[in-house]
């Protein structure tokens, strides 16, 4: 065999098992996304949005958890983004290479990398135990630990992917440091720093082990932080697992809704990744 | 050495040379400066170099000479880099701005630099301008206004941007993005400005404007200019210092450097036998 044809031969079978590979990696998500498709849309209903978790046998929709999860996540994104962005440019643009800078950032992503559960476990230990009862500000506190180090660590990259000679061009204007890091810097990097915050929202929406410690769930409208509070993934949770048919339809179409929320996000920070200024 | 160029190369360690008499009043003047990026090699060993005002001094020499490195004293950008040192002094009106006390932002704001890639702002072409004046003074925004656009008009880049003033300043071409930094760089009145290689990264049109550009500004500014392209320190200097290993190996008029340098080193290299 010649070396050429070898070459062709070796290319081949390399590209076939790639395909093969990426056809399975596909074939997964396709079939989650077809399963969810086929038992979620028929439960799609308007009631979904006004009526709330029903008991067993009753019509009933998600309003309350819908309503818990958008008031929980959002809280949580409220307070975790400024908080990260601040805590990412001061890794990326003040810390230097000092030691206690690489510790602050090895801290953060094992925190990146630590189980929801434990997360939810210290957050129930930490606040539901004192304050004597579950509430959605639990769940919110559980959501800015997990949202937190995501977006640390999206912002130090991003920032670091900022050219230096921009920072340079900067200084060189006799700009004070502050001003060159809020003026130059974070509007350089502003879709990579959005990126981070909706990645962070995409992780927080589908987590359910934090806030069955923290917030629980509720069966009714509450609009009250420091009570226990409904969401998605907890409700998906408690009603996938009953025997109940209504409630197993509810489920699925809970779980059809994050997923497309996670997905359009996904997509959004993806594309806004990418697209330059 | 006994040449009788205007300045001479070296002055003994030390040691005052007697003042060449020029008729422009100096502005830079660096002495025994020595610069090291950290640990004991030195990049710069000993330079002595006078910059004038309302003149434009070429500084040129082979890659890793130090030129850039001498230029990036001038207005301490090398202070961004810790480990980084500057010995000896430099300089600037009189003042030493190697000590401790100099207030840097104050120093930039009268040394402006320009790079050798374009580094607009990411925003908008009026913005970029406006930016570098509001740091330094409070103006109305009229007078703003007419700041920004004279500052434009210095850098031969109003009539092609003054209809989109708004749009983004990295919409400009490579070549106008530079005239844009020039712009923003004078829009401030700096004293001073140091080129590090401005037209390098240019096409030969724009590299032209570049130099047309450097030819009216040196009316106003001190400029001093890192080049790899001789014809361009020919063209665009008065004096030219040749730089090599961290050494000033001859310094003097352009005319003097190009057509009968004093230093074997600095003939080899101008008429293209090494570098």
């Amino acid at each position: 065999m010649s070396l050429l044809s070898r070459r062709r031969w070796t290319s081949r079978i390399v590209m076939f098992l790639s395909m093969i590979a990426t056809a399975f990696g596909l074939l997964i998500l396709a079939a989650i996304l077809w399963t969810l498709l086929s038992r979620g849309i028929t439960a799609i209903s308007p009631e979904l949005f006004y009526l709330d978790t029903p008991p067993p046998g009753v019509a009933g929709g998600l309003a309350n958890a819908l309503y818990g999860s958008a008031v929980m996540t959002l809280l949580a994104l409220v307070i975790a983004a400024p908080l990260g962005v601040m805590a990412g440019t001061a890794l990326a643009e003040f810390a230097g290479t000092s030691r206690i800078a690489d510790a602050a950032g090895f801290l953060n992503d094992v925190l990146l990398s630590a189980p929801s559960i434990v997360i939810g476990l210290f957050v129930y230990t930490a606040m539901v135990v004192p304050m004597g009862h579950f509430s959605a500000w639990a769940g919110a506190a559980s959501l800015v630990i997990i949202a937190l180090p995501v977006i640390v660590r999206t912002t130090q990259d991003m920032l670091q992917l900022v050219p230096g000679t921009l920072r340079e061009a900067a200084v060189a204007l006799g700009t004070p440091r502050w001003r060159i890091v809020v003026s130059v810097i974070w509007r350089a990097a502003s879709n990579g720093l959005v990126t981070g915050i909706l990645l962070a929202y995409a992780r927080v929406a589908g987590e359910t082990a934090p806030l069955l410690f923290t917030a629980l769930s509720n069966q009714y409208w509450n609009s009250n932080l420091d009570a226990p509070m409904a969401s998605l993934p907890v409700v998906i949770f408690q009603f996938a697992m009953s025997p109940y048919d209504d409630w197993q339809r509810l489920a699925w179409a809970g779980a059809l809704i994050i997923t497309l929320t996670i997905l359009v996000i996904n997509i959004g920070a993806r594309a806004l990744g990418t697209s330059k200024h | 050495m006994t040449d009788t160029s205007p300045l001479k190369a070296k002055v003994p360690n030390g040691q005052r040379a007697a003042r060449p008499t020029l008729d422009k009043p100096t502005k830079i003047e660096a002495r025994d400066l020595r610069f090291s990026y950290g640990g004991d090699r030195e990049v710069l060993k000993g330079i002595d170099v006078v910059l004038r005002d309302r003149t434009v001094t070429a500084f040129i020499g082979p890659s890793g000479c130090g030129k850039s490195t001498l230029l990036r004293i001038f207005n301490r950008m090398f202070d961004l880099y810790p480990g980084q040192t500057a010995t000896g002094e430099v300089l600037f009106d009189g003042r030493n701005i190697l000590s401790k006390s100099e207030d840097l932002e104050e120093l930039r704001a009268r040394i402006g630099m320009v790079f050798q890639k374009p580094t607009p702002f990411p925003m908008s072409i009026y913005e970029n301008i406006a930016f570098g004046i509001r740091l330094h003074e409070k103006l109305s925004k009229a007078e703003q206004d007419h700041r920004v656009e004279a500052a434009l008009h210095k850098a031969a880049l109003w009539e092609e941007v003054k209809d989109k003033l708004h749009q983004s300043g990295l919409s400009l071409s490579g070549g106008q993005q530079q005239r844009l930094c020039i712009a923003r760089a004078i829009a401030i009145r700096p004293d001073v400005l140091l080129l590090d290689e401005p037209a390098s990264a240019l096409d030969p049109i724009s590299t032209a404007k570049i130099e047309e550009l450097i030819d009216e500004l040196r009316a106003d500014y001190c400029i001093a200019i890192v080049t790899h392209n001789m014809q361009q320190a020919v063209r665009v200097s008065e004096y030219t210092a040749f730089m090599y290993l961290g050494e000033l190996i001859e310094f003097g008029a352009t005319d003097d450097i190009f057509t009968h340098p004093q230093n074997p080193r600095t003939e080899a290299y101008v008429t293209g036998r090494f570098g």
